[in-house]
C-alpha cells in the first residue's frame, strides 16, 4: 500500500509448508518484484498464486494499463501477470470492485456497495479508471488483440477482509469487521468517521467465494482456483454454473445430465472457447443459478460482455434469465424491476417474488468473429434489507440518511474468453482505451 | 566590625538576590548537563547484538555494510522521534498506547500460566467433563427429490403427492432418480453428511424438518428455502465419542485456554480490588443519532 492506495495481493500456496519468509512491501512495492519472488518460490517447489485485493481503492493502479514503472505493457509482462495473478477479488467488506456507475453508465445495478475513498487518507476519493474488474477484463481482451497476450486473464473470487475472525456474511447477522469500532449497532450507525476517514456505515458484509472443486481439500480447491472455476458473491451462498461452447442444445439447462453434457460439449467458467468451427455463427452459453436457501430469491441472471472495437473498450449487460415469467422489453432493452418486498419498519422481506433457481441457454446476438471478447455472469437476488436496516430496527431509530434501506445481493462468475483465430484478427491502428499506439 | 558588616550584608536584599541567582546558575548548569546527556543516543553492544539477531532471524544472513548502516540509522531515527514524542507527552491519553500497555501486561501474565504443563490425569478429567466438545457429529444418509414451486405454482403440493405415490411404490431409492421431480442443481443422494453440511446445502429449516424423519420410507412434502422436497432417509449414524489419545492435542489446547481464561479473570479481579473507582457522571445514553441530528 502506498499513500492509501491498496495494491495488496493475497498469496496462496498449494502445499502446507510454504516459504520460510513472506514477501512484504518492505521488500518492494512493485508487483513485478512480487512475481519474481512467486516464480522463485514455484521453482523451489512451493506452487502458488496471488490474488489482487480491494482494487476499488487502488486509485486506478491495480489494473493500470502500464507497468508499475509507468512503462508500456509488453507481451512478456502480460504473460507474467496472467500466470502469477490467476484470480481477483470482486467484493469485500470495503466495497465491490465489479464496476462503478461512471464506468458503466448503462448498467442500472452498478451502484451497489461503493467504497471509493482511499485508505487512511481522511476520505480522499480515489481515481476510478483502472480500479475495477469489468474494465480490466475488457482491457485484457484489448491487450490480447494488441499484444497477443492478456495481462488481466483472471478468475473471480470474493473476500472478507474482516479483522474479527467472524464470517458474518449475512446481512441479518452482521457484527462488524473492525472489532471495537463497529461491534455494536450503536457504533455502526453512529455515523462517526475514524481519523482515517472510514465510517462503519460504508462497510458491507463480507463476501463469499464459490469453487467448483472435485473434493474439499486444499490441493483440489487450489487447483480449481488456478483453473478459474470460481465465483464470488456479496455474501449469500449463491451457486452458479456457467459453460460456453459453439453447439449446446437449447434444452441443456433442463437436462438431468446437465453438468456432464456441459463439460463434455464446452468449457466451464474460467475457460477459453475452443476455436470457432466454420459452421458456427456465435458462441452459446449455458448458465444455471441456485439461490442461497437462507437468503432472498433470485431476480435475474445476466451475462456481461466486454470487447474491443476499433481500439475502444465496449461492454454490454444482457438479461438472460428473469424470474416470475418477466421478459425484456423489446424497445427499451430493459426488464421490468422484480419489485421490492422489504418492510423497512421490521427489516423483513418475503420470497413471494423471485425464483429459487434460474437457468438459460443464451447465444450472443452481437457476436463478431473478429473481435476478442470476454463473458461473465452476474446473478442478482431480489431486494433484501441491508445490515444497517436490521441495526436501525434493533435500535428503533431511522435508517441513516444516504444509506440504502435494501440491496440486491449478487454473485459474479469467472469469465469465459473468446480469442479469434489469427487470420480473423483485425487490429486497430490506435488503442486510445489502452493508451497504446501500434508500434 | 567585620561581623557587623557581614550581618548587615546578610540582611541586604541585593545579596539575597545574588545568592539566589548563583544557586539558580549552578542549578541550571547541572540541569543543563543533564539535558546534554539526554540528547545523547548511545548505541551499545547490546543494541547492536539485538539488531543483528533480528536481522538474521528475518533474512537468514548477516546484513551487508549498506544494510547495516541503514539499520543503525533507522534505529537512531526511531529513537530521536520516540524521545521527542515522549517529551511532548504524546503517549498520554492515547487509546492505542493504552491498549498496547494493557496487552503487554496481559502477555506477561499469560506467560506465567502457559508455563505450567498439565498432567495427563488433569487432561483426562477435562476430556471426561466436556464430552460435547469431542463427540463426533451425527451423520445422515438421504435422498431428496425436488418439486419446484416456481414451475408448478398452485399445483406444487398436489403434484408432490402424486410424485410421492410413485416413490412409495418404488421404495428404496435406486440409480437414476433424475426421472422423478424437477431439475435441481444439488445432488439427489447425499451419503453421510453432518447437520452443518446439510444446512449449508439446503438451509437450517430443512435440517430441522428432516431431523425426526424415520428411516426407510419416503416423507414429504418437506420444505426448504428452495421449495418442496420428498425425502428418504437411509440411515443415521450417531456420532462416536473418540478415544482420549486421538484428541489429546486438542484437549491440551482447550484445557490451557480454559485455565488461561480463569487465571486472567482472577488476575484482573485481584488488581481491580486494589483500586477505588469513582465514576463522576452518568455515561452518555446509548442513543444512536440519525445523521443530521445534533449530538446531545
Amino acid at each position: 500500500m502506498s499513500w492509501g492506495r491498496n495494491l495488496h495481493r493475497n498469496v496462496f500456496f498449494r502445499d502446507d509448508q510454504g516459504p520460510d519468509m513472506p514477501f512484504s512491501s518492505v521488500d518492494s512495492d512493485k508487483a513485478e518484484d512480487l512475481w519474481t519472488w512467486l516464480e522463485t518460490q514455484r521453482n523451489l517447489g512451493h506452487e502458488n498464486f496471488a490474488i489482487p485485493h480491494n482494487a476499488n481503492v487502488s486509485d486506478s493502479m491495480m489494473y493500470a494499463n502500464t507497468t508499475s514503472y509507468g512503462t508500456p505493457i509488453s507481451r512478456r509482462w502480460a504473460e507474467r501477470r496472467a500466470r502469477n495473478e490467476v484470480a481477483t477479488e470482486i467484493l469485500q467488506t470495503k466495497g465491490q470492485s465489479d464496476t462503478h456507475p461512471a464506468l458503466s453508465p448503462n448498467d442500472e445495478f452498478a451502484g451497489f456497495e461503493l467504497f471509493t475513498h482511499l485508505l487512511g487518507t481522511g476520505g480522499v476519493v480515489g481515481k476510478i479508471d483502472n480500479s475495477y474488474v469489468r474494465k480490466a477484463l475488457t482491457d485484457g481482451v484489448g491487450f490480447q488483440e494488441y499484444l497477443g497476450a492478456n495481462p488481466f486473464k483472471f478468475g473471480i473470487v470474493a473476500g472478507a477482509d474482516a479483522h474479527t475472525a467472524f464470517s458474518d456474511n449475512e446481512e441479518s447477522n452482521y457484527t462488524g469487521v473492525h472489532g471495537n469500532t463497529d461491534d455494536t449497532p450503536e457504533r455502526r450507525l453512529s455515523g462517526a468517521v475514524s481519523t482515517a476517514g472510514e465510517a462503519a456505515l460504508e462497510f458491507g458484509t463480507p463476501g463469499a467465494t464459490g469453487v467448483w472443486a472435485e473434493e474439499n481439500t486444499r490441493t483440489s480447491i487450489f487447483d480449481a482456483i488456478k483453473r478459474k472455476e470460481t465465483l464470488g458473491t456479496s455474501g449469500p451462498l449463491i451457486r452458479v454454473r456457467f459453460f460456453g461452447a459453439w453447439n449446446y442444445s437449447n434444452n441443456l439447462a433442463t437436462d438431468s445430465d446437465f453438468v456432464e453434457k456441459a463439460y463434455a460439449g464446452g468449457v466451464p467458467m474460467g475457460g477459453d472457447l475452443a476455436a470457432k468451427p466454420n459452421n458456427a455463427t456465435a458462441p452459446t452459453f449455458v448458465v444455471w443459478a441456485l439461490k442461497d436457501p437462507e437468503s432472498g430469491d433470485l431476480d435475474r441472471v445476466q451475462i456481461i460482455k466486454g470487447w474491443y472495437q476499433d481500439g475502444h473498450a465496449r461492454e454490454k449487460v444482457y438479461d438472460v434469465a428473469l424470474s416470475d415469467n418477466r421478459t425484456v422489453d423489446a424497445t427499451t432493452g430493459k426488464a421490468p424491476p422484480v419489485g421490492n418486498t422489504v418492510n423497512v419498519q421490521n427489516a423483513t422481506y418475503t420470497n413471494s417474488i423471485g425464483d429459487s433457481q434460474l437457468s438459460s441457454v443464451w447465444t450472443d446476438p452481437d457476436f463478431e468473429a473478429s473481435q476478442h471478447a470476454v463473458y461473465y455472469v452476474r446473478v442478482l437476488e431480489i431486494p433484501t434489507p441491508r445490515w444497517s436496516t436490521y441495526d436501525a430496527v434493533a435500535l428503533g431509530v431511522p435508517i441513516p440518511e444516504g444509506t440504502a434501506a435494501s440491496i440486491q445481493e449478487r454473485a459474479w462468475t469467472s469469465p469465459i474468453w473468446y480469442t479469434p483465430a489469427p487470420d480473423l484478427v483485425k487490429r486497430a491502428p490506435f488503442y486510445p482505451g489502452l493508451r497504446q499506439i501500434m508500434p | 566590625m567585620t561581623s557587623s558588616r557581614l550581618r548587615r550584608a546578610v540582611r541586604e536584599p541585593l545579596v539575597h538576590f545574588l545568592i539566589i541567582g548563583a544557586v539558580l546558575f549552578l542549578g541550571y548548569g547541572w540541569f543543563g548537563a543533564d539535558e546534554r546527556s539526554s540528547n545523547t543516543i548511545v548505541i551499545g553492544s547490546g543494541e547492536l547484538a539485538w539488531m543483528d539477531s533480528m536481522w538474521q532471524k528475518q533474512w537468514g544472513r548477516p546484513a551487508t555494510d549498506a544494510e547495516w548502516n541503514g539499520l543503525v540509522e533507522e534505529y537512531v531515527r526511531e529513537t530521536v522521534f520516540y524521545r521527542e514524542a515522549m517529551e511532548m507527552g504524546l503517549d498520554k491519553d492515547d487509546t492505542i498506547i493504552r491498549r498496547r500497555m494493557v496487552q503487554k501486561l496481559e502477555f506477561l501474565s499469560q506467560d506465567l500460566v502457559d508455563a505450567i504443563e498439565p498432567s495427563e490425569d488433569e487432561l483426562r478429567a477435562y476430556f471426561e467433563e466436556n464430552p460435547t466438545k469431542y463427540r463426533q457429529p451425527d451423520l445422515m444418509t438421504f435422498t431428496q427429490v425436488f418439486v419446484d414451486p416456481d414451475l408448478r405454482e398452485d399445483q406444487t403440493l398436489p403434484d408432490a403427492e402424486i410424485i410421492k405415490a410413485k416413490l412409495d411404490a418404488l421404495g428404496r431409492p435406486s440409480e437414476n432418480m433424475g426421472r422423478f421431480g424437477d431439475p435441481f442443481m444439488l445432488q439427489q443422494y447425499y451419503p453421510q453428511r453432518t447437520e452443518a453440511e446439510i444446512a449449508k446445502l439446503f438451509g437450517r429449516g430443512f435440517v430441522e424438518n428432516i431431523a425426526g424423519l424415520s428411516t426407510g420410507v419416503w416423507h414429504g412434502p418437506v420444505l426448504s428455502g428452495y421449495g418442496v422436497h420428498l425425502v428418504y432417509v437411509d440411515e443415521r449414524i450417531e456420532g462416536m465419542m473418540p478415544e482420549f489419545e486421538v484428541v489429546q492435542d486438542r484437549v491440551l489446547v482447550d484445557f490451557k485456554d480454559g485455565r488461561r481464561e480463569e487465571f486472567n479473570e482472577k488476575f484482573y479481579a485481584d488488581l481491580r480490588a486494589r483500586y477505588d473507582v469513582i465514576i463522576e457522571a452518568e455515561s452518555p445514553e446509548n442513543d444512536v443519532m440519525a445523521s443530521g441530528e445534533e449530538p446531545k
